[in-house]
């Protein structure tokens, strides 16, 4: 059974690292997307649907940009359980000293480097077209 | 020489020569007045060629700012042009001054620098503008365009992409604080 549990763990594990992996990249291709239309958009001549359009792509980046920061905390929350439960799993089967705990440390600042990476592509995303402007 | 009779007569085929000779020579001068007497013929011709200085087009001016923009006016014609009245055409609101704005004499071949000052009032969007200034004399006429773009002293935009990234920023801790508490 321990068996079946640990698969499990490792299956969800897996899961894990490709929902966060679809929400960074995701993230950050639609933030650069947004940039260059924003960007054509300021740079042509300026009308009142011109800006409409701008600011509904700019609202776009702000909602994808705090669902991908909420997905990578959950997913960075999901991680550090799943792996707490295999590290208490290989506690009880005697083979702990095969995982490093501070990996679980490592996890965390990767998801901080995510959400920063998101983050600043987002903010270039918004503030150029403005600029430009 | 060919001129030269024999015993009085010129002989037959001197005389058939010598009259070639005569509508020879009757062809080359008249091919060498004809085109002189063009040149006494031509017309008088009036061409005024305006143009922008090189490095003075697509200025970038700061609106609420005076900026010069510098013009040469060349007679290209072969006669002199009197009274030349410049005037601009350019976006309501904007104030052009044109130094001189009127020229009394220029002369076939020569030129002369204008200036142009160019002030664009302070609420004057960001945008590229077309200024086109008119050199007009009662023989001729000519103009030319140049583009000046203009940039706002205070832009509002950046400021609101500036307020809208403070309050993504604003955001993304008050989630991060919020949410991303180890549980």
């Amino acid at each position: 059974m321990i068996e079946r549990v640990h698969e499990h763990i490792i299956g969800e594990l897996g899961t894990n690292t490709r929902t966060d992996t679809i929400f960074v990249l995701t993230a950050i291709l639609l933030n650069l997307i947004t940039l260059g239309i924003n960007s054509g958009i300021a740079s042509s001549n300026n009308n009142g649907t011109q800006t409409i359009v701008m600011f509904t792509f700019v609202v776009l980046i702000i909602v994808v940009n705090l669902v991908a920061e909420i997905g990578l905390i959950r997913g960075r929350q999901m991680r550090k359980k799943l792996l707490d439960g295999l590290l208490k799993m290989y506690r009880d089967q005697g083979v702990e000293g095969y995982y490093d705990p501070t990996l679980l440390s490592d996890y965390t600042t990767r998801y901080n480097l995510f959400m920063l990476a998101v983050l600043v592509t987002g903010l270039i995303a918004i503030v150029i077209p403005f600029i430009i402007r | 020489m060919i001129f030269q009779h024999v015993n009085g007569y010129y002989p037959f085929r001197m005389r058939k020569g010598s009259k070639y000779l005569w509508f020879l020579l009757v062809v080359i001068a008249f091919m060498v007045l004809v085109p002189s007497g063009q040149v006494t013929a031509q017309e008088d011709r009036f061409e005024l060629v305006l143009r922008v200085l090189p490095g003075y087009y697509y200025r970038e001016i700061t609106a609420g700012e005076e900026s010069t923009l510098y013009l040469a006016i060349s007679n290209i014609g072969n006669q002199a042009v009197k009274d030349i009245r410049l005037i601009s055409d350019h976006p309501r609101g904007w104030h052009v001054d044109l130094r001189p704005d009127s020229i009394d004499y220029l002369g076939a071949g020569s030129s002369q620098t204008i200036d142009v000052s160019v002030t664009a009032p302070s609420g004057t969007e960001r945008g590229e503008y077309t200024l086109t200034i008119v050199a007009e004399a009662s023989q001729t006429r000519t103009a030319t365009s140049t583009v000046v773009r203009v940039e706002s002293a205070f832009s509002l935009w950046l400021w609101i992409g500036v307020g809208l990234a403070i309050l993504v920023i604003a955001i993304f801790v008050m989630v991060y604080l919020r949410l991303g508490r180890e549980r």
